[in-house]
């Protein structure tokens, strides 16, 4: 059976002056549609780098990676920034460490922002409204996100990935800026929409209650899977 | 819930409120200076050329001197006047080619009493039986023309009229005379020279100014289908007289104001690029604030294509609302700049000298538009070329 994502022998490798750092030093990983996997680690360890390469954003400096049947990364099949984007709005859906919300848009507006850019995103009012409900939001959905507590905006962030509905949900320390409560209801809204719609999770965390929701939980040290 | 790039971009600009406005200010002022030019352009011509067709003459045969003055005369009277025999231009009239002829005396006079600081005021002495039928678009608002040999009789001008508080039956004591004279009629208003004039007939104003046997010119109107040139010619030949006809005075003005329009019209254009670069500036700047942002946005699924147009679209609403807004103004404070261009040129039609209509308007509002365009292209494809990651790793 052929994996959602396939990512063999991938190399990071960051020069700085004669010093070569390897960010990545050898990761092979095959997952599939309908997965919850979570990398967990100390800082520095490479879980962002690792997970930004899986979702398109980076690129290895050696090793194959193939996402849907497509070989995005390999010797001498690299695509072209069009190219990946296209994959990434195809496939992948982003929640970072930070919020990056557009300062002079409403919540709402920018929950529904990938929308202007992939027409067939376009979300109707009562999904929005049912969204921005389940993520606690719905009484912000005019505000401008300064008006936002930092949880609050994690939440719009994670509504606007949501609001993607993609296969795959990368997860970047998603409840780091949210209380107990609210990481509990998230943790239950990702679970929930692996069982429910079959998304594909990615989780980055260092929240060791979160991260048991993975199916498949990784330790990242040195680049390198330890566990 | 629909969001539209259009309201993306739009909100882009709201960002930096002040910046922004002094970006579209700058599009104002120079569309404001562009138009104006162009109304210029198009109003002094215009006026310029109803100026000369409200005269009536095709040509006009003067004293010999500078033709520069001799153009002046012809529109608004002058001062230093020439004249030339009357007899010399008595043998003109009869030439064949001349259909209609009349001859006339200009006289200036200083008036200190005149507004604040003193005026001039024109007296035309005019054959009463030739002069009106150059000019049938001459029309009373009170009286009418006065006899050829009348004496002590002047019609007046509107501005005149307006200025002096006089009607027809007034009696009023001229500057530059000793004798009452009696208003016999009264001038509506033309929007030209002879607005300003006082109208005499010829031979009293060749005694009062103590000008007789002496014309100022001649103006005549020629049998059609003669040769112009020719004849010109053929009257370049009498002594002491030179020939100008309406083409040569149009010609004349319009070169001693092109020099005043080529500069007028480098300033428009290095205001023009002033601001195009500060559009450019401007969204340069904001890209490179919006870097992250930008990056985010490709994540989200933007194609270099979706933004490209975004900050082409940003570019483009402030070129469009500076632009409109500049026109805008150029259209309201046209009188204003008229004001300004009267007080610095050397002559100025009358009629009005800034026409704004509305094929200048659209061809400024594209002009703006398609430079703003242009500019919009370098930050529009820097944005474009935003890598995602790279972006964020910035953070």
């Amino acid at each position: 059976m052929e994996h959602l994502i396939t990512a063999k022998d991938i190399f990071k490798i960051f020069k700085r002056g004669s010093e070569e750092i390897r960010a990545i030093n050898g990761i092979s990983l095959d997952i599939d549609a309908g997965d919850i996997v979570a990398i967990t680690g100390e800082s520095g360890s490479g879980k962002t780098t690792f997970v930004n390469i899986i979702g398109s954003l980076d690129n290895p400096t050696s090793g194959e990676l193939c996402i849907n049947g497509r070989c995005v990364f390999a010797p001498g099949a690299a695509l072209t920034e069009g190219e990946l984007t296209r994959i990434r709005r195809e496939i992948f859906g982003y929640v970072f460490q930070k919020f990056f919300l557009v300062p002079t848009l409403t919540v709402a507006e920018n929950i529904v922002l990938p929308g202007v850019f992939q027409p067939k995103l376009e979300v109707s009012d009562a999904e929005l409204d049912k969204l921005m409900d389940m993520l606690g939001i719905l009484a912000r959905k005019n505000h401008l996100p300064w008006h936002l507590s930092g949880g609050e905006m994690q939440r719009v962030a994670i509504a606007r990935a949501l609001a993607l509905r993609s296969k795959v949900l990368i997860a970047d320390e998603p409840t780091g800026n949210l209380d107990s409560k609210r990481s509990e209801e998230i943790k239950e809204l990702l679970v929930r929409l692996n069982r429910e719609q079959g998304i594909t999770i990615i989780l980055v965390t260092h929240n060791h209650n979160l991260a048991k929701i993975g199916k498949r939980v990784y330790v990242m040290k040195d680049g390198r899977f330890i566990e | 819930m629909k969001l539209s790039i259009y309201q993306v971009a739009y909100k882009n600009l709201l960002r930096r409120k002040v910046r922004t406005s002094l970006t579209i200010l700058g599009i104002v002022i120079s569309t404001w200076v562009f138009v104006t030019l162009l109304g210029f352009n198009h109003g002094y011509e215009n006026s310029l050329n109803e100026n000369i067709e409200g005269m009536g003459f095709q040509i006009v045969l003067t004293a010999k001197g500078c033709p520069y003055e001799a153009a002046t005369l012809m529109l608004q009277g002058g001062t230093g006047l020439r004249y030339m025999p009357e007899n010399l231009v008595r043998s003109v009239i009869d030439k064949p080619q001349v259909e209609r002829a009349t001859p006339m005396i200009m006289h200036a006079e200083f008036d200190p009493n005149r507004g604040e600081t003193g005026g001039t005021t024109i007296y035309l002495g005019i054959d009463a039986a030739s002069y009106p039928p150059m000019k049938p678009y001459l029309a009373f608002s009170q009286g009418t023309w006065f006899a050829s040999d009348a004496e002590n009789q002047v019609v007046l001008g509107y501005e005149v009229a307006e200025l002096e508080q006089r009607e027809a039956g007034d009696l009023m004591l001229l500057p530059g005379t000793t004798e009452e004279y009696e208003v016999v009629g009264v001038l509506k208003r033309t929007g030209n020279q002879d607005d300003g004039m006082i109208y005499m007939p010829l031979f009293a104003a060749q005694k009062t100014f103590n000008r007789e046997g002496e014309l100022t010119m001649l103006g005549m109107r020629l049998v059609p289908e003669i040769d112009q040139a020719a004849f010109e010619e053929e009257l370049y030949q009498l002594p002491d007289v030179q020939v100008v006809s309406m083409a040569q005075v149009k010609n004349t003005i319009m070169g001693l104001v092109s020099s005043a329009k080529a500069i007028v019209l480098s300033v428009a254009c290095i205001a023009f690029l002033i601001a195009i670069f500060g559009v450019v500036n401007t969204v340069l700047m904001s890209v490179f604030e919006r870097y992250q942002e930008i990056g985010i946005l490709k994540s989200m699924g933007a194609l270099p294509g979706d933004i490209f147009k975004m900050v082409f679209i940003e570019t483009t609403i402030l070129c469009a609302f500076g632009g409109l807004l500049g026109i805008g103004f150029s259209w309201i404070f046209s009188g204003m700049s008229e004001l300004a261009v009267r007080y610095f040129l050397p002559f100025s039609p009358s009629g009005k000298l800034i026409i704004i209509n509305g094929s200048t308007a659209l061809f400024s509002f594209i002009a703006i538009a398609c430079i703003g365009m242009l500019g919009s292209v370098y930050p529009a494809w820097r944005a474009a070329s935003v890598r995602p990651l790279e972006s964020i790793r910035n953070e």
